[in-house]
């Protein structure tokens, strides 16, 4: 089963909201064909599938790892979370560089919350797109 | 040529005994498959620093992509063998040596230095009532801990850690303590009448990581590749002893062998292996074998030599907790990114009441890929990516070990085949204990709690022992004697933590060391006479 060009590129930004460097977007291609190798294709289809389908990924990934369901979502966002962590441009993104202890528990609470409604609506998306 | 003595490993063991045998003047023939590191990376600022203008695929990731070995092959694995310059420490592992693990998990090594390569550099030595079943004196081994102290550079202070470390002659100066650290060690000492009460007590590691320098090593620079780098100059590696060694014509290395058994030629002792670069068998001849391969595969070294594929060797390791110690006033704080990413703060936990010794190695979360933390957060990607930035910086995570026991256990057999299976339980643990442990913090104006506690594998701490157990007078061919020959089985001896039945809540293998040290002393003695 061919992964899709824009696979890369809809983890990436539903991740950091932002386009995919050409770099990454490669790598990724390189390990998901890893991936494929020890995935059945019934798995890489559904999850090529609902990549496509689904515009709230951030959200069905969510639910889709607590309800168990397309664990190759999940290894293919850790993955790209990896990938992105070795840009310069992305390192604000993983170390804190400044103190704010306000600023932190205020988006630590924001954080909590938004995962909680990301999760409902992942819930919905799941029931959504039938696979 | 007859070798008067073959060593087969280049760990700690190995190396401590090989040191012994130079100190005699005796010239052991050293073998080991001896991976070494692909490339020596150095870098000379700190890697956060690095990070936040270079590319750095190649230093996290690797062109081959080793550092998402884990995330691909969703393997637990330990932190230090993330790093795709410390993948040769594990390189062939499951080819030279295959293992069907059930319940228990293992790491080899085959390569030069064996798994130090990837050690927290502890090197506790063992108080008296930590040296249980061995049969000989505990005292013997302190002119070996003393020498080893001189080799190595130890840093550490006499704290009220000592009387469970043990002496501190020699020590090098302490670390600089993270600043959270430093906070939790104030309170600490503020409270510590209190807190020595309830059986708590906190100090300074002793670590084989020089705060100064030392002979021609470079003290510790705080750029955070502790747990990247391979043979950084500043934490011991036994193979810079071994490299002094062969360089001083004190001991001869041959490398790129995997021993296999051994058998008999009358009172020669023929060593069988393989040459793993063609595949070509090999063998050695000598009067005295001493094994130190690792108490995994010195046990595989002597099953397959008694062709013995029914054995159930015992197998023991530290049970480990996670336990994460949360400083409030810490979140949302910049990380301090030249903390020292190994232990900074060890605390002992002596539950008299409960005959219970624990310990923890308190460590700071400065490592260097922080996508690995990603897991411990149970919300969406880019909740969990807040989470890291803001949360991390507040948190320290100690590394709690209990002794083992003989109900937490494992055994390993050798198959025909060749193939070694290992087996375990899950680990019993009385959660009270962990509950004890974490109101003891509570105290300390640190957040924790017993349910945040993780509790890894069997095996997860790599200090395995036991296989080869010595004990005061061997029954069975599995034991060996007070100067670790092997039951029935003249000159074959074994120097690493096989030989150990107990393991005391720390890592031991400063004692291993000083162990292996001492046996060669008395197989030098034997051969001088």
């Amino acid at each position: 089963m061919p992964i899709p060009d824009n696979e890369a590129e809809r983890i990436y930004k539903a991740i950091f909201r932002k386009n995919i460097p050409s770099a990454i977007r490669e790598h990724f291609r390189i390990i998901s064909k890893e991936i494929e190798l020890r995935s059945t294709d019934e798995e890489i289809e559904k999850c090529s599938e609902i990549i496509k389908k689904v515009r709230d990924l951030e959200a069905l990934e969510l639910t889709a790892r607590y309800l168990k369901r397309f664990p190759v979502l999940t290894l293919k966002f850790k993955i790209m979370l990896y990938l992105a962590e070795t840009l310069p441009e992305n390192y604000h993104e993983y170390i804190n560089e400044k103190n704010g202890i306000f600023s932190g528990y205020l988006l630590l609470i924001v954080s909590v919350f938004r995962s909680f409604y990301k999760f409902i609506k992942g819930f919905f998306l799941l029931k959504g797109c039938k696979l | 040529m007859i070798h008067e003595v073959i060593i087969v490993g280049t760990g700690p063991s190995g190396v401590a005994s090989a040191m012994g045998f130079a100190e005699n003047g005796i010239i052991p023939l050293i073998l080991d498959v001896g991976y070494e590191p692909a490339e020596n990376k150095r870098l000379e600022q700190n890697f956060f620093d690095f990070r936040k203008s270079n590319d750095s695929f190649n230093m996290m990731i690797g062109n081959n992509y080793e550092g998402l070995h884990n995330v691909i092959n969703e393997k637990t694995i330990f932190p230090k063998l993330i790093s795709p310059f410390m993948q040769f420490v594990v390189k062939d592992a499951e080819k030279l040596s295959p293992i069907d693990e059930n319940g228990f998990m293992v790491t080899q090594s085959f390569a030069m230095g064996g798994l130090a390569n990837a050690w927290g550099a502890g090197l506790y030595r063992c108080v008296d009532d930590e040296l249980k079943n061995i049969p000989f004196k505990p005292s013997e081994l302190s002119p070996y801990y003393d020498k080893l102290t001189k080799e190595i550079g130890i840093s550490g202070d006499d704290d009220d850690l000592t009387p469970f470390f043990g002496s501190t002659e020699n020590l090098l100066t302490p670390l600089k303590l993270s600043k959270k650290a430093e906070k939790l060690y104030l309170k600490y000492k503020k409270k510590k009448t209190e807190l020595n009460a309830k059986g708590m007590y906190i100090g300074r590691p002793r670590l084989g990581v020089l705060s100064q320098n030392y002979y021609n090593r470079r003290k510790c620079d705080y750029h955070n590749l502790e747990l990247w780098l391979p043979n950084l100059p500043y934490i011991y590696n036994p193979s810079f002893t071994l490299t002094e060694l062969i360089k001083n014509n004190k001991a001869l290395y041959e490398k790129s062998v995997l021993v296999k058994s051994w058998d008999r030629e009358g009172k020669v002792i023929i060593v069988h292996g393989e040459n793993i670069r063609d595949g070509v068998p090999v063998s050695f001849k000598c009067k005295r074998l001493v094994l130190a391969a690792g108490t995994i595969n010195s046990a595989k070294i002597v099953l397959k030599s008694k062709k013995d594929f029914k054995a159930k060797l015992p197998l023991y390791d530290n049970i480990h907790v996670q336990v994460p110690l949360i400083f409030p006033s810490f979140v949302g704080s910049k990380l301090e990114t030249e903390a020292f990413g190994l232990t900074n703060l060890n605390a002992v936990f002596d539950f008299r009441r409960l005959n219970l010794r624990l310990q923890g190695s308190i460590l700071e979360l400065t490592f260097p890929a922080r996508s690995i933390f990603y897991e411990m957060f149970p919300f969406s990607a880019k909740d969990n990516l807040a989470f890291t930035r803001t949360f991390l910086p507040s948190l320290l995570v100690m590394l709690l070990y209990f002794p083992s026991s003989s109900e937490n256990a494992g055994h390993v057999t050798l198959r025909s085949d060749d193939l070694l299976e290992t087996y375990g339980l899950p680990c019993k643990i009385n959660r009270n204990v962990i509950k004890k442990v974490t109101n003891t913090f509570l105290g300390l104006g640190v957040l924790t709690h017993h349910l945040l506690a993780r509790y890894k594998p069997m095996g997860y701490t790599i200090h395995y022992a036991g296989t080869l157990p010595m004990v005061q007078n061997p029954r069975h061919n599995y034991q060996c004697n007070a100067l670790g020959e092997l039951h029935r089985e003249p000159g074959i001896f074994i120097v690493d933590g096989s030989l150990f039945s107990y393991i005391p809540a720390k890592n031991i293998t400063f004692t291993l060391m000083a162990n292996a040290m001492r046996i060669a002393d008395h197989i030098s003695k034997e051969i001088k006479t």
